[in-house]
C-alpha cells in the first residue's frame, strides 16, 4: 500500500518535472529576448509550435536523419525569429509597451495562421529520440524522452546564465536593454545584438517544441497555451531572471501535475493563470528577485 | 447644431439601409456588425481613452452572452431583464478583477487581463451542466419586448443599431466630459495626472467596468439574435479582433469604431474561402496597422488631405 502511494507520487513528480522543464525552456526564451530588447514576446509559444512541426515534417515527411532534422529546425525557427524582429518589431518608430504587446500578439496570430495553412488542423507527434522502452524508478515508469528534456534544460539554462552573466559579449547584449544609446556609444552594435537575441529566442523555442513533440501531440494552435504558461513561469520566477525561469517553470509544472493527480484535473489549464494573477497582485517582482535590482 | 448634422445623417442612413438591402444576406452581417460596434466602443474607451490594455474584452462579451442565455433559456427570465442582470453581473466581475489588476502597468496588466480571459473561457468549457460545455449553448430564447418576439435579422436590425448608436453617443459625450479628459490624462502620463489631482485609480476602474458592461450588453444581444454561442467567443483571438476594430478605423473616434468593425466583420463575408486565411490576414492587418498607420484609416485620409492642401497652396 505504502509503495503504491510512493510510486504514484513519484509518477506525478516526474510528469510535473517534464512539463515544467518545457515551461522553463519557454520562459528562458522570453527572458532571453526581454533582457536584450525589453520586448515581451508573446509569440514565443508559436516558435515552440513551429519547431515541433518543422522537425516532424523534416523527419517523418522528408525522411531526414533525426539529428539533421533537429539542427535544421532549430536554425529555421531561429531565422523565423530574425524575420519576426525585422518585419514586426524593428519598423516601429516610437516603441511603447502597449504597441509592442499588440505587435507580438499580431505576430503570434500570423505565425499560427501560417502553420494552419501549412499543416492544417491535424495533430502530429514524433518518435522519442532514443529507442528505449520506458524506464522504471521507485515503481513509477516514465518515457526516456524525459531525460532528454530535463538534461537539455540543465545545459541550456547553465549556458545562458554563464553567457549573460560571465562573458563580455553577454554583458554587452544586456547593455542593449539597459541603455541602447549608451551601449551603441560604447561600440555595441545594438541592431545586430537584437537580431541575435531574436534568433536565439526562436531557436530556444524550437528546442522546447522538438523535445515536447514525442511526448505530446502538436497542433497549429498548441503554441499559444504553452507560450502563456511559459510566460506565467517567467513572471513567477521574476521576469528577466534565468534561474527564476527554471524555478518558475518547474514549480508551475509540479503544481499542475500534483493538483491534477490529487485534487482534480478540471482546472489543470487555468491553474497557471490563477497562480499568475495571484503573483502579479501580491508580488509582481516574482519569487526570485533579480540580482541587479 | 451644425456639428450634429453628420450624426443625424448617419442615423438616417442606418435606418434606411434595410430598405436598400431588403432580403439580402447583408442584413445578417449588419446585425453582427451592430453588436460588435457596442463591444468595440467599450474597447475604445478602456484602451483608446484610458490607455489600459485590456485583453479580456471577449471574455466580458461571453459572460454577457452566457448570462443572457442561461437566465432566459434555463430559468425563463424575461430577455430584457436578463440583459440588464447580465450587464450588472459582468460589471461586478469587472470591478472585482479590475480593482487589484488595474494597479498593474504595461506588460503585467496585459498578461493579467489575458490570464483572466483564459480563466473565463476555461470555466465556460468546464461547467458544462450550465453552459453546454465545449459544444456551446443551443436554441437560446429570442428577444421579446412587450409581447413582441424578434425572430428575423430584419427584426433585430433596428433595436440593435438603435442601442449601438445610443452607446456611441453616450461614449462620445463621456469622452468630452470631465471624466473623458481625466481618462485621456492618465493615458498620457498617469503620474502627472495623479499629481494634478486626478484620481487615477477611480477613472481606470470606471473605464474598465463601463467597457465590460458594453461588452456584456453586446454579448447578450448577440446570444439572442444568433441563438447559439460557444466558449470560443471568449478566446484571446476575439479580444485581439475587438482591439483591431477599435484601432483600424481610427482610435478615439466614433466613426473610426464603425469603420473598423464594419471592415473586420465584412472581410470574412467578402472572401468566402477566407476561413483558413483568417488568422494570417488578422495578424498581418494588426502588424501593418500598428507599424504604418497608428491613427487608423481616418488618420491616413486626414494626412492625405493635409498633404493635398499643402500642395495646393504652393
Amino acid at each position: 500500500m505504502e509503495s503504491t502511494h510512493l510510486s504514484q507520487a513519484v509518477q506525478f513528480i516526474f510528469a510535473g518535472l517534464t512539463s515544467g522543464s518545457i515551461y522553463a525552456l519557454v520562459a528562458l526564451g522570453f527572458n532571453m529576448i526581454y533582457n536584450v530588447t525589453l520586448v515581451v514576446n508573446l509569440a514565443q509559444g508559436e516558435f515552440l509550435m513551429l519547431g515541433a512541426m518543422t522537425m516532424i515534417s523534416l523527419y517523418s515527411g522528408f525522411k531526414l536523419p533525426l539529428p539533421v532534422a533537429l539542427v535544421l529546425s532549430t536554425l529555421i525557427v531561429g531565422c523565423v525569429g530574425i524575420l519576426f524582429d525585422r518585419f514586426a518589431i524593428r519598423p516601429l518608430k516610437k516603441p511603447s509597451i502597449m504597441l509592442l504587446i499588440l505587435l507580438t500578439l499580431g505576430g503570434s496570430t500570423f505565425l499560427k495562421g501560417v502553420a494552419l495553412l501549412i499543416w492544417g488542423k491535424d495533430p502530429y507527434t514524433a518518435p522519442t529520440f532514443t529507442k528505449l522502452k520506458s524506464i522504471s524508478f521507485l515503481g513509477a515508469s516514465f518515457s526516456p524522452q524525459m531525460l532528454w528534456i530535463i538534461g537539455t534544460l540543465v545545459v541550456v539554462s547553465f549556458v545562458l546564465w554563464f553567457f549573460f552573466e560571465r562573458t563580455l559579449l553577454g554583458k554587452a547584449m544586456r547593455a542593449c536593454a539597459e541603455n541602447p544609446r549608451a551601449a551603441s556609444l560604447m561600440g555595441v552594435n545594438v541592431k545586430t545584438f537584437v537580431m541575435i537575441s531574436f534568433f536565439l529566442g526562436g531557436a530556444l523555442g524550437a528546442v522546447g517544441g522538438m523535445l515536447m513533440a514525442p511526448v505530446s501531440f502538436m497542433v497549429y494552435d498548441e503554441g499559444t497555451m504553452m507560450g502563456l504558461k511559459g510566460f506565467a513561469s517567467a513572471v513567477l520566477g521574476g521576469i528577466g531572471s534565468y534561474p527564476g525561469a527554471v524555478v518558475g517553470g518547474l514549480v508551475l509544472g509540479l503544481l499542475e501535475s500534483l493538483s491534477t493527480g490529487y485534487v482534480s484535473s478540471i482546472f489543470k489549464d487555468i491553474l497557471a493563470f490563477v497562480v499568475l494573477l495571484l503573483i502579479l497582485v501580491i508580488k509582481p517582482t516574482g519569487l526570485m528577485k533579480r540580482s541587479d535590482e | 447644431m451644425i456639428r450634429a448634422v453628420p450624426y443625424l445623417l448617419f442615423a438616417l442612413f442606418i435606418y434606411l439601409l434595410p430598405a436598400l438591402l431588403a432580403g439580402s444576406y447583408w442584413i445578417h452581417v449588419l446585425v453582427i456588425i451592430g453588436t460588435y460596434v457596442i463591444a468595440a466602443t467599450g474597447v475604445d474607451l478602456v484602451v483608446g481613452f484610458a490607455g489600459q490594455l485590456s485583453l479580456c474584452q471577449a471574455a466580458f462579451f461571453a459572460l454577457g452572452a452566457y448570462a443572457s442565455a442561461i437566465l432566459t433559456t434555463t430559468y425563463h427570465v424575461d430577455p430584457m431583464l436578463a440583459l440588464i442582470i447580465g450587464m450588472i453581473f459582468t460589471g461586478l466581475v469587472a470591478y472585482g478583477v479590475g480593482a487589484p489588476v488595474l494597479r498593474l502597468k504595461g506588460y503585467y496588466l496585459a498578461i493579467a487581463t489575458l490570464g483572466f480571459g483564459l480563466i473565463i473561457q476555461s470555466c465556460l468549457v468546464t461547467f458544462a451542466s450550465y453552459t453546454g460545455g465545449p459544444d456551446g449553448f443551443r436554441d437560446i430564447v429570442p428577444l421579446r419586448m412587450a409581447g413582441y418576439i424578434f425572430k428575423t435579422d430584419e427584426q433585430y436590425y433596428y433595436p440593435i443599431w438603435t442601442v449601438a448608436m445610443l452607446i456611441l453617443l453616450l461614449t462620445r459625450n463621456i469622452a468630452r466630459s470631465k471624466v473623458g479628459r481625466a481618462m485621456l490624462a492618465l493615458r498620457g502620463d498617469d503620474v502627472a495626472a495623479s499629481a494634478m489631482g486626478v484620481d487615477i485609480a477611480r477613472y481606470k476602474i470606471q473605464a474598465f467596468v463601463l467597457s465590460a458592461m458594453y461588452a456584456s450588453l453586446a454579448g447578450g444581444l448577440y446570444a439572442h439574435s444568433n441563438r447559439f454561442i460557444s466558449p470560443q467567443m471568449a478566446d484571446l483571438s476575439r479580444s485581439v479582433e475587438m482591439i483591431i476594430m477599435a484601432v483600424l478605423g481610427g482610435i478615439r473616434t466614433v466613426f473610426g469604431v464603425l469603420i473598423g468593425t464594419t471592415i473586420m466583420k465584412s472581410i470574412p463575408e467578402v472572401l468566402e474561402s477566407f476561413l483558413d486565411y483568417q488568422m494570417v490576414v488578422t495578424g498581418a492587418i494588426l502588424i501593418v496597422l500598428l507599424l504604418y498607420m497608428p491613427q487608423g484609416l481616418i488618420g491616413v485620409v486626414r494626412a492625405a488631405v493635409a498633404r493635398l492642401r499643402r500642395g495646393g497652396e504652393r
